[in-house]
């Protein structure tokens, strides 16, 4: 049985199944995973509750089976959300330094965050995350860490994710429900990239795009910090429905003829090739066109990552992106996916991999995992900053801001 | 005794067969032919189709008893009870001598809603080319009419080459402040009757450079839903910058925006033997500067006038203004909404002017491309221009989606699927 303090779990309430990941940070900093659990989830559309009680005893299936499997008690989880009400913007805060020797202290720079994170936010809204991209001092730009400079103005340039406080307050109260704690709530997007990313990647430039069944959550890394987010309420449930339509066969069917035939690419080999699908007792039942299969996946696929290379190119920020783009949830395992990403976002595309953790190679190796290993990745930088206290806050949020 | 030879009477010279017939149906529709005629718009036989026949002397009428329509006041009766067979022959036989048909309607009402339909359908099983102008009822005419409307363009639909759609609603902003309520409808028709006079032109005329006018009503047709249309016309030295400004003016281009967000331009120019290349080149070139990348196809055809003015008609394909005017048109009882398949990028337009570029298309089947919208369901703010209207034909069904929110990107909805948003006919 490990120490309880030292356990971080991630709880991902995502539209096609419930993940808990539960990671163990050593003595020596570093992050071991040491226990999955999962169940199918069956009370969430598009990333968001529309059935408390389901999504409940969806919780509570996949919580259990990663108690078993690490064998601890679970009593708090980091939540990861998402959704279409989840949105990011980039946001500047300005504090005047007013002490006599006019030097920047941590106090200042703890003001001038909180400055930026006081935005006009629709009245059901509320900030996730204020993200600190970069300071300025008495208008000089690039600063990282202004703490003893010297200056009479600092500003902050903050990115801020915020979504609907009620259908955020929906996923928390379904998680207190069953009696978890919720020590934080975490955009899915930001998790999955302090998975798969290394500092080297965002320094470069990269997104990271998360394409779940319901959403895609993406996050634009520039020099090294977030410079914007998104979600795109179109996922891997999409490019089913697209399939029981286009075929005229159940979603269900559609489901499985997704996985066992879907390519992301329409490819030469598949034209006027067709598939026999059986009926229940195992007879033929009809044949349906392969080449309609591919035809109807790679057009939803492709306009989803036009949309995101529409919204990533209308931020200016296309050509910034030296190090491609990183794909993860369950849509990123549809063969030839990143072929296709390629052609679409115009850049070098791969499946991401949570390289920066050790622990049980199933979860690490599987790109539907990534946003929960990350939100226990949050966790255990968010413990590092509390053990270390107030000294290393800085050190954690600039880990943070990555 | 010899009988005298009897003389061989000469077979009658065959009636010449008329190239244009314009009928009206309704009192809207007659309206229509009755100002057309006025205009001296020559070209053509007009016949009037009415429970009321009030048309000029020179035009042929065919009166339709009032007791076919159920009477006054029943906006719902079943459009069979019109067609009539004593009636029906009529119109065919009205039809039999001619190449093409122009109807004219106001949809919204009684006759016009019920008889345009069985008229174009008269016209087709006669043999002629269908094409139909009708008006769409003012928002403020309540959702009854809306839905009389819609479900009588669906019924046109099924008859018609093509359908000129012209929503009264359209120049409401522009002329609501200084016009009477007898005058309101004059800007509307105005419009519907230059189109109806470009139509012609363009159909009777050679096509001397692009496309005859006929092949780019068919390809889109096929394209799918009905499309928007903006036409102008202008005479004298600077005659392609009048026209234009004229068709920029228009409320729905929204200053040109429109173009730029456009899936494809028809542009058609037509004008007398004085028609000169660089009247072409300066539409095409400032009509240009707003489209960019938009697929564009052009039709100049000229008549056998040595002068004449130059018209201009754009027929613009548009998702965002389908949905628009889907959502400023659509009933509060959410009627169906009709439109057609797309087949006209992947068949007559360059590669690189598709989207998608990837795959190819199969002509022949139909797809719907929007869902259905409840009418108030948005915001009227998202709306601060009015648009085209574009109907689609059936209503799509969003499958898991049906109920819950929906995602709309810049006005598509996403939860629609690709293939059907785009137009892809699977085999």
């Amino acid at each position: 049985m490990f120490d309880s303090n030292s356990i971080i779990v991630g709880l991902e309430v995502g539209t096609s199944k419930v993940c808990a990941v539960v990671g163990e940070q050593t003595n020596e900093g570093a992050l071991n995973i040491v226990g999955l659990g999962q169940a199918r989830s069956t009370g969430v559309r598009k990333g968001e509750i529309i059935d408390a009680r389901a999504t409940e005893e969806n919780i509570r299936a996949a919580i259990v089976e990663a108690e078993h499997m690490a064998d601890v008690e679970i009593r708090s989880v980091y939540l990861g959300v998402s959704g279409s009400h989840v949105r990011g913007f980039n946001n500047r805060g300005v504090h005047p330094v007013v002490s006599a020797d006019r030097e920047i202290t941590e106090d200042d720079v703890q003001d001038v965050v909180k400055n930026a994170r006081t935005i006009n936010l629709p009245a059901d809204s509320t900030v996730l995350h204020a993200v600190r991209q970069h300071f300025l001092v008495d208008g000089h730009d690039g600063v990282t860490n202004p703490v003893g400079m010297l200056g009479g103005r600092l500003e902050v340039d903050v990115h801020v994710v915020h979504g609907n406080l009620n259908r955020l307050q929906n996923a928390i109260r379904v998680v207190k429900g069953i009696q978890l704690d919720v020590e934080e709530v975490v955009f899915n997007g930001l998790a999955a990239s302090l998975a798969l990313l290394t500092p080297e990647q965002k320094e470069l430039g990269c997104v990271v795009m998360d394409i779940g069944a319901g959403t895609t959550d993406y996050v634009v890394y520039v020099d090294g910090v977030i410079r914007h987010t998104g979600v795109l309420a179109v996922g891997g449930d999409h490019v089913s429905n697209d399939l029981s339509r286009g075929l005229r066969v159940p979603l269900s069917r559609a489901e499985q003829l997704k996985i066992e035939h879907g390519s992301a690419f329409l490819d030469d080999a598949a034209r006027g090739q067709e598939i026999t699908i059986n009926n229940s007792l195992g007879f033929p039942e009809r044949t349906i066109s392969l080449e309609n299969l591919r035809r109807i996946m790679a057009l939803r696929l492709e306009e989803m990552f036009e949309l995101v290379a529409q919204d990533i190119e209308e931020a200016n920020l296309t050509d910034y992106l030296r190090g491609g783009a990183f794909l993860c949830g369950g849509a990123a395992r549809i063969p030839r996916i990143a072929e296709l990403a390629e052609d679409a976002l115009q850049m070098p595309v791969s499946l991401g991999k949570s390289n920066s953790i050790s622990g049980l190679k199933s979860a690490l190796d599987q790109p539907e995992f990534a946003a929960a290993i990350g939100l226990v990745k949050f966790g255990s930088l968010k413990a590092r900053r509390q053990q270390t206290g107030p000294s290393i806050l800085g050190t954690v949020k600039k880990f943070l801001k990555r | 005794m010899e009988t005298p030879a009897i003389p061989t009477p000469e077979p009658a010279p065959a009636p010449a067969r008329c190239s244009l017939k314009i009928i009206g149906t309704g009192t809207a529709g007659v309206a229509l032919l009755a100002q057309l005629r006025a205009g001296e718009f020559l070209a053509a036989q007009f016949v009037a189709v009415d429970s009321i026949t009030i048309a000029p002397g020179e035009i042929e009428k065919i009166e339709i008893a009032k007791s076919l329509l159920g009477g006054r006041g029943s906006h719902c009766s079943e459009p069979g009870k019109v067609e009539i067979e004593g009636q029906f022959n009529a119109v065919k036989a009205a039809c039999a001598d001619c190449d093409t048909v122009f109807i004219l309607a106001g949809l919204g009402g009684r006759t016009g809603s019920w008889m345009s339909a069985a008229v174009a359908r008269a016209a087709k099983e006669a043999g002629a080319q269908v094409f139909a102008f009708v008006t769409l009822p003012f928002d403020c005419e309540g959702s009854v009419r809306f839905s009389q409307a819609r479900q009588a363009l669906d019924r046109l639909k099924a008859h018609c080459d093509f359908l000129f759609i012209q929503p009264h609603q359209d120049f409401c902003a522009q002329h609501a402040e200084s016009l009477s309520l007898t005058e309101v409808y004059a800007p509307s028709n105005r419009r519907l009757l230059a189109a109806v006079r470009h139509v012609a032109t363009a159909l009777t005329g050679s096509t001397i450079m692009g496309i005859g006018f006929s092949d780019l009503c068919a390809m889109l047709r096929d394209r799918g839903a009905q499309v928007m249309f903006a036409v102008a016309g202008s005479d004298g030295a600077n005659r392609a910058g009048a026209v234009i400004e004229e068709l920029l003016a228009h409320p729905r281009l929204n200053a040109g925006k429109l173009l730029a967000g456009a899936e494809t331009v028809a542009v058609s120019l037509v004008g007398a033997q004085d028609l000169r290349m660089a009247d072409v080149n300066k539409v095409m070139s400032e009509l240009g500067n707003h489209w960019q990348n938009t697929s564009h196809l052009l039709s100049a055809s000229v008549g056998a006038a040595a002068q004449g003015p130059l018209g201009a008609l754009l027929l613009i394909v548009t998702q965002e203004a389908a949905q628009t005017a889907s959502r400023l048109t659509a009933p509060a009882g959410g009627a169906k909404e009709i439109s057609e398949s797309s087949t006209f990028a992947t068949h007559y337009l360059p590669d690189e002017t598709k989207s998608p570029p990837r795959f190819s298309t199969a002509a022949g089947e139909s797809t719907p491309p929007s869902a259905p919208r409840m009418r108030g369901s948005r915001t009227r703010k998202e709306s601060p221009r009015l648009r085209q209207g574009q109907f689609d034909l059936d209503t799509i069904n969003k499958g898991r989606f049906e109920k819950s929110e929906p995602t709309i990107h810049k006005g598509e909805d996403l939860d629609v699927p690709t293939f059907i948003r785009r137009g892809v006919v699977l085999n």
